[in-house]
């Protein structure tokens, strides 16, 4: 079963004269949410219309928002691996390597700060970020708008959806929208978990949903609500030294923040590897080791965090359940 | 004639000017210098610890300037970028006429402005992302960008290769300071009066407030706060009004 939340609200009129363009930025993008899903929450300076959307989709694929037209937004965030890379860390466009693991960006539309410190407070500035970064696309918005605004479909999409041409502002705020809409919530966990369908994970994928929400496992403890996140930034003893990636500390100067990393989502996981911050743990297999290790004694470990041990049995069990997060269907509602 | 820190604001603004109030121009002009003498960018001085040294990029922010005298204050500009790659740089304001003692302007991004969408100003704002001094990391801005090259060992010959990266942000690291005159800024109806203001670039490696061994502090664009501090209190001191 699907629900869908049909946001689409025409509030212009009908007639078509010199207004039209500017009418046209008032049509609400549909949105379709998944039962259980929260409605996002966007900047009252950012509706979610169609046209910001259809723009932020095109400019997500655009290579050119890079220094030298080598990547995307899309090359480090696959739609088919839910918005994430199959690299541990991703490269720029001089083959560099980034600092960090590339994020999915499924349900971004929820979380409360972005990248993984939580260094940026919104979509819109996050878009900054990797087109400046000289480790991702080097490039200045600025000169890839002055390059893209005369073209099309850039150049009346930024006009339907913003009413200016092309520029940082249309660009941050069209991206961001078009990642708002990038929802998940239609994986056989959400049927079992919020549509009352009892026959939508196997035998296996139950007893492994019981282990993740056990309290010895504690998996729950912040891989926890719809999108199986905290938002919250814990140190779970990866390294005792964390070289040159303080985590959360980075932002906060506080020692005591030092390793923290956000808690990722868990929607999609099967998907998204490499896994943890710097992708050091290839599969989810290695992952659950280190969880059951109880990690290293670094000083700032989560008090979350213990240890346990699993039979191959009930390892097969809770990575069962975490496929299960899968979305049945694409991510991206733009046609 | 000197730079001061200043205490925390608690100065009275004057009022905004009504239609019929005289402007007049006021004028700073910051000159960079090296031991009393124009700073040539990529030029090889030896610093305070006699270490081989080159500066390759200079800018920094001037944030909430203000006439000053006593308690009241005359607001002259939200923020301000210096970029000195071409030599000095000239701002101009237009103002209401008036007599002031001392210019009063923080090192940096007051923190009202230091976390706003770059990508919310004009291109040639000085808080766009043209400025090239926001890190879009941490959502704020670079205060100071200093960068530079140099060589510990002064009986070297080599090319200099060690870069240091002294970047300054993050609110704590906002800090006011006060340019006084000997005599009183007067702000002349029609007229433009002009602050000529030396910037000692090479006192930005010391101070009483400490010194800065580039061996071994030579990165401050993520975290060092003690040793982003120690240059802004630095730079205060580097300043001068003619």
């Amino acid at each position: 079963m699907v629900h869908i939340v049909l946001l689409a609200l025409l509030l212009a009129g009908c007639g078509k004269d010199a207004n039209a363009d500017k009418e046209d930025t008032k049509v609400l993008f549909a949105l379709q949410l998944p039962v259980g899903a929260p409605m996002p929450v966007t900047p009252s300076d950012n509706p979610l219309t169609d046209a910001s959307v259809r723009l932020g989709k095109a400019l997500f694929f655009e290579a050119r928002l890079s220094r030298n037209g080598s990547i995307s937004c899309a090359s480090c965030h696959h739609p088919d691996r839910g918005f994430s890379d199959t690299l541990a860390l991703s490269l720029g466009v001089d083959g560099l390597p980034g600092l960090r693991n590339a994020p999915s960006l499924g349900n971004v539309a929820y979380h409360p700060s972005f990248f993984r410190d939580g260094g940026v407070p919104t979509l819109e500035q996050q878009v900054l970020a990797p087109i400046h970064d000289e480790l991702e696309m080097d490039h200045n918005i600025n000169l890839a708008a002055a390059e893209l605004g005369d073209e099309e479909p850039y150049g009346s999409l930024s006009m339907q959806a913003y009413g200016k041409p092309l520029d940082a502002y249309v660009i941050t705020r069209a991206i961001a929208n078009y990642e708002r809409t990038l929802i998940s919530g239609w994986s056989r966990s959400d049927r079992f978990l919020y549509q009352g369908d009892a026959t939508a994970l196997s035998a296996a994928e139950v007893r492994g949903w019981q282990l993740f929400s056990s309290a010895e496992l504690n998996c729950a403890a912040c891989h926890s609500g719809f999108d199986l996140t905290d938002h919250d930034f814990h140190n779970v003893g990866q390294y005792l030294d964390y070289g040159n990636d303080p985590g959360r500390e980075r932002i906060t100067l506080q020692p005591g923040d030092l390793g923290k990393f956000k808690t990722p989502t868990l929607r999609n996981i099967a998907r998204t590897g490499p896994y943890m911050h710097d992708g050091a743990f290839g599969t989810l297999d290695q992952v659950i080791d280190h969880f059951a290790s109880g990690g290293q004694p670094h000083p700032n470990l989560s008090p979350e965090m213990r240890t346990f041990v699993l039979t191959e049995e009930q390892k097969a069990d809770l990575l069962a359940f975490l496929s299960a997060l899968s979305d049945d269907r694409s991510l991206d509602q733009v046609p | 004639m000197l730079a001061g820190l200043s205490g925390c604001r608690r100065d009275a603004i004057v009022p905004p000017a009504g239609s019929d109030t005289p402007f007049g121009t006021l004028r700073v002009i910051i000159v960079p210098e090296w031991e009393g003498q124009p700073l040539e960018f990529y030029h090889e001085y030896r610093n305070v610890s006699d270490y081989r040294t080159t500066v390759e990029s200079l800018k920094f922010y001037w944030g909430d300037v203000r006439l000053v005298d006593g308690m009241a204050t005359m607001p002259v500009s939200d923020i301000e970028l210096f970029d000195f790659q071409n030599g000095p740089v000239t701002k101009e304001w237009k103002l209401p006429t008036g007599v002031w003692s001392g210019l009063r302007t923080g090192i940096g991004v007051p923190s009202a402005l230091n976390h706003a969408d770059p990508a919310t100003f004009p291109s040639d704002h000085p808080l766009s992302v043209n400025s090239l001094m926001y890190w879009t990391w941490a959502s704020g801005y670079k205060f100071v960008l200093f960068d530079g090259r140099y060589d510990p060992d002064p009986a070297s010959v080599v090319p200099l290769v060690n870069t240091y990266l002294l970047q300054t942000g993050m609110d704590t690291c906002y800090m006011e300071m006060d340019l006084l005159t000997l005599l009183p800024i007067t702000v002349v109806k029609d007229s433009i009066t002009t602050l000529r203001v030396h910037m000692a670039v090479d006192k930005f490696f010391h101070s009483n407030f400490g010194t800065i061994d580039l061996a071994t502090e030579h990165e401050a664009h993520e975290g060092n706060v003690d040793l982003a501090l120690k240059l802004t209190h630095n730079m205060i001191q580097s300043f001068s009004i003619e």
